[in-house]
């Protein structure tokens, strides 16, 4: 079933539209809070909520691509429940990423401006290196799995990924968001 | 360590356009269709789904009202079947929004730490679809109040209690009968102001509320609604709350029994790390209590010299693990404990637990296991795969060094395991099972060669190799390691040299029988994987 056949059993309130999403989706909405909670219990919890919201959030929203939208969501929900854990064992390659994002990108509230840049930035990218950045940080691949992924050693991956916090940076910096 | 201003830069990249973040996807997350949605699943959506809109109750309704259309209750001129397990109301004129029938029910039970209980219910709407006897359809409804309602308006209800201790976990904490579904559940305070609401919307009934009983409800009391449907066919539908009070504390103590059993989760631990091994109490006896909170009923003695280990119990770092209790009991704990590994030196010891007295004849409950010393790992390069590990052999391909003497840069070449067929029945050999990720350790790969029995190439490539990909075998695995050394100025070059390492690699995999005839000397014999 297409996206645009999903959105439109959500428009008609037909429950097939949350059982389409599970069938299409439910397990890369898994993956990415795995990613983040390496927990199931926690993971199936958030991808839980992620079809809730997804239901009262369409109508009237239509997006344009589920994908993205779910994984926003699912990726939301599953960072805000990893802020309220009170967890011994940390996840330390997502905290490990998060240091280094926080590294290029100011701690600013929401910019309408900032977020157009950093948008700008990276479709300008090279296509590897945007996939590479967004694949970090965003989905939260490790190092290795990307450079599996790739075809690429885990060093020319981490130094991709280096070079393109570094130009980020020096991007932001020069547009006026210094870190 | 990560702060707010971490988060707050991964907030920002979330707004980033769609079709990057697609892009970015991984084949194996872009929309790959899963595993067929589970039919119970389906049908708890569907309850989900038609208890908050009721537009499945309307288009049945309308289906089936061909002549007069819906009969309300307290009008209705034919038999009615009132929803099951209701009270008949005195007044047939209160039956509606004015008096919200309790009753005793037996779809939804409760355990907790101190027993079984079975929640209040409370109406909330219901439909029954009937016939009279000239083949028309007629539909009563009902409506109620609900838990809160009932609450609101009536300022309190009588409820049963249910005890439930942070450190116990139960093995299943909700039973509901079948074509009954738990859609969502509601904690208050005492004073009813709600806390939570959470929905189920693809979990179970006991996985939905046992996340919700162990996830959110903190230590105090609580109520707590289960918001039920239930549906025969089309002929009848209803949803009701079922209600209790939640006593939860942080830990619970019980009566001790006996004919109790100790178990840990292996038999072997590694001196020199504080690893917690798990104890867990298990009863034989139906519905018995456990004893949890007494370190000092533990004792660990090493049975080589009889001197006592270090045992602390209490305040594990560690997540609990739970052994499945016996069939027959429903309420299970364990107990956390772990040795102090400075105290307890390598050996075979006994953990014994004196908080319950045997019977007669019969000794305390006691688990013999092996503290063993950590092997070391080699130093230089090897293969790891799950437990085992293999430092394959190494071969020589070329090296650049400066010469001193001549003032040059010298070069050499070897020939890696170009010959390898001449020797390979005395490569080192890794077995592992499939699906174990194989690392290299202690160094970079720069290329890697797989062949199989036959020395044909099965693969060659930068990539690191995967065990699912290469099953049973043998295969002759080679790959490059580079090093690169000194800058030497005087010949504006670095040293440097490249060594191939060689190893066999045997996958154990799912035997159909048909293995039996190989020939191969390193075949393992595994259970299917799941």
């Amino acid at each position: 079933m297409t996206d645009q056949e999903i959105i439109a059993l959500y428009f008609a309130r037909d429950e097939q539209a949350i059982v389409e999403t599970d069938r299409q989706y439910g397990q890369a909405c898994m993956r990415t809070a795995m990613r983040i909670l390496d927990s199931r219990p926690d993971a199936e919890e958030c991808v839980n909520d992620t079809y809730l919201k997804a239901w009262n959030s369409i109508p009237p929203e239509r997006p344009n691509v589920l994908a993205a939208f779910l994984c926003r969501i699912t990726r939301n929900l599953s960072i805000t429940r990893y802020r309220t854990l009170h967890r011994i064992k940390r996840n330390k390659d997502l905290e490990r990423s998060l240091t280094e994002l926080s590294e290029c990108i100011p701690a600013k509230e929401e910019d309408g401006t900032l977020r157009y840049l950093i948008d700008s930035f990276l479709r300008s990218a090279d296509e590897l290196d945007r996939r590479l950045f967004l694949g970090r940080y965003f989905h939260n691949y490790t190092v290795r799995r990307m450079a599996r992924a790739y075809g690429l050693t885990e060093n020319a991956v981490s130094l991709r990924l280096f070079k393109m916090r570094e130009r980020l940076r020096a991007y932001l910096e020069k547009e006026g968001y210094s870190v | 360590m990560t702060n707010e201003k971490c988060f707050a830069a991964y907030a920002l990249l979330g707004n980033v356009a769609d079709d990057m973040i697609v892009d970015a996807l991984l084949p194996e997350d872009q929309g790959v269709a899963a595993t067929p949605v589970k039919k119970e699943r389906s049908r708890r959506l569907s309850a989900f789904f038609e208890s908050g809109w009721g537009v499945a109750i309307v288009c049945a309704l309308v289906a089936v009202s061909v002549m007069g259309g819906i009969i309300w209750a307290g009008n209705r001129s034919g038999p009615v079947t009132p929803p099951a397990g209701t009270v008949e109301p005195e007044n047939e004129e209160n039956t509606i929004e004015t008096n919200t029938p309790l009753s005793e029910q037996s779809e939804v039970v409760v355990y907790g730490v101190d027993g079984a209980c079975y929640p209040t219910r409370f109406l909330c709407n219901s439909t029954d679809l009937t016939e009279d006897e000239n083949g028309l359809g007629h539909g009563v409804t009902a409506d109620g109040l609900g838990f809160e309602g009932h609450m609101n308006q009536y300022g309190g209800a009588d409820l049963p209690t249910v005890v439930f201790a942070k450190d116990v976990e139960i093995v299943d904490y909700v039973d509901v009968a079948e074509n009954y579904t738990i859609t969502q559940i509601s904690m208050y305070d005492m004073n009813m102001v709600e806390q939570v609401t959470k929905t189920a919307m693809t979990l179970d009934n006991e996985t939905f509320a046992a996340r919700f009983i162990e996830r959110w409800l903190s230590v105090g009391k609580w109520y707590v609604s289960f918001r039920v449907t239930h549906r025969e066919g089309d002929a009848h539908h209803c949803e009701c709350d079922y209600a209790f009070i939640a006593d939860v504390r942080q830990t619970f103590d019980a009566i001790v029994t006996r004919n109790c059993a100790v178990k840990t989760d292996k038999d072997r631990y590694e001196w020199g790390s504080p690893y917690c091994f798990i104890a867990t109490l298990t009863s034989t006896v139906e519905g018995a209590y456990l004893q949890v909170d007494d370190p000092d009923a533990w004792s660990l003695v090493n049975l080589d010299t009889g001197e006592r280990g270090g045992v602390t119990g209490n305040d594990s770092p560690y997540d609990t693990l739970i052994a499945p209790a016996s069939p027959a009991s429903y309420a299970r704990s364990s107990y956390p404990l772990y040795f102090d590994w400075k105290t307890t030196p390598p050996g075979r010891y006994r953990l014994t637990y004196t908080g319950t007295e045997p019977a007669e004849g019969e000794a305390y409950p006691y688990y013999d296991f092996e503290i063993c010393a950590p092997e070391a790992t080699p130093e230089g390069i090897y293969v790891q795969g799950g437990d085992s590990y293999v430092i394959p052999k190494e071969a020589m391909l070329w090296v650049e060094f400066w010469d001193e003497t001549t003032g040059t840069m010298l070069s050499g070449d070897g020939p890696g395991h170009s010959n390898i067929q001449a020797y390979a029945s005395e490569l080192p050999v890794l077995t592992v099972r499939e699906g174990l990720d194989l690392d290299v350790m202690n160094a970079e790969i720069d290329y890697c060669v797989v062949y199989d029995v036959n020395f044909e190439m099965l693969y060659e490539g930068k990539e690191w190799i995967n065990t699912i990909d290469y099953v049973i075998g043998p295969f002759y695995v080679v790959f490059t390691v580079r090093t690169q050394g000194d800058y030497i100025e005087e010949a504006n070059a670095y040293e440097g040299s490249a060594h191939e390492y060689a190893f066999c690699l045997i996958v154990s995999g799912y035997c159909d029988g048909s293995c039996a005839e190989t020939e191969l000397p390193y075949f393992v014999e595994t259970t299917p994987t799941e």
